[in-house]
């Protein structure tokens, strides 16, 4: 997979990979990160804007489907974003959370981890 | 059993996106696009293991099935309730400069108008067996009415929350 390089300005994001349909979620002007998980994994993400809550996210939720939403500070930029997975790749047990870091504030969004 | 997990850094502070395929395929990633190199503060930033401040409560059926979240509740500013069917699923807590949530909180569901925290109290209750959490206005309390269950009051400690679809749970620990 190929990703816009270090230092170049905004390209269309492409996924060259065959068959492989990325889900984008951008993270500039991010009032807030919305995270859908079944089972304890994550199954969808997106972001929100002040003022543009995106319902339509919910609608591709379906009834098992637990959604957690993490408010952003907007006066602070992410410092670092990491995820919770099995130490063993080969297991595909999904991503079980979320960590976003800020200066103010620290967000962990945990399915149970197993 | 947290051992079997470990942390992966996707993004520092240059993240411009986040990119994720169908979690449903083989080889499920999730990474993140950043705007330049050179923004980057190259700032190292330890991570945090998650950690649970209670143990899994005992209606939980299926662990892969319950959620943690938690705040503190000092500095409190604010809070807004998610609510469905009249039971709240979870709580926006508003600290002034940043926020947080706990439990589920979700803009396709009714949002409360905002509420000092000490105008506001949580009840456990069970509905159809499943606990479940209420918002009780701690205005609205007369003497006579007072809930036989105790109301969780938003002043000090920690909130713990943990949840599934249908049931919730709330607890408030002290500070460590």
């Amino acid at each position: 997979m190929l990703l816009p390089q270090h230092g170049q300005k905004d390209i269309p994001f492409t996924a060259p990979r065959k068959d492989l349909l990325l889900h984008y979620v951008p993270l500039q002007h991010a009032s807030a990160i919305s995270l859908a998980f079944t089972s304890g994994r994550i199954t969808a993400v997106t972001s929100h804007q002040q003022g543009n809550p995106q319902r339509c996210f919910y609608d591709e939720a379906d009834s098992d489907t637990i959604c957690m939403y993490c408010p952003l500070s907007m006066n602070e930029r992410i410092e670092a974003i990491w995820v919770l997975r099995h130490k063993n790749k080969n297991i595909n047990l999904g991503i079980r959370s979320l960590v976003v870091s800020q200066t103010l504030l620290y967000m962990k969004v945990v399915g149970l981890p197993k | 059993m947290q051992s079997e997990l470990e942390l992966e850094s996707i993004a520092d502070d240059s993240v411009k996106a986040l990119y994720y395929s169908d979690p449903w395929l083989p080889g499920f990633i999730i990474g993140a696009q950043p705007y330049s190199k050179w923004l980057s503060s190259n700032h190292e930033i330890s991570p945090q293991f998650p950690v649970y401040r209670t143990p899994l409560p005992g209606f939980a059926t299926y662990a892969y099935n319950m959620y943690y979240s938690e705040a503190p509740l000092e500095d409190l500013v604010s809070i807004q309730a998610c609510m469905d069917n009249g039971y709240c699923l979870g709580i926006l807590l508003h600290y002034g400069n940043y926020s947080k949530t706990v439990g589920q909180y979700r803009c396709d569901r009714e949002i409360s108008d905002l509420y000092e925290p000490n105008c506001i109290g949580l009840l456990q209750v069970r509905h159809e067996g499943k606990p479940q959490i209420r918002l009780q206005v701690l205005d609205e309390i007369s003497p006579q009415s007072e809930p036989a269950d105790p109301i969780l009051r938003l002043t000090h400690g920690i909130l713990v929350w943990w949840h599934s679809k249908d049931v919730s749970s709330v607890s408030i620990v002290p500070i460590s």
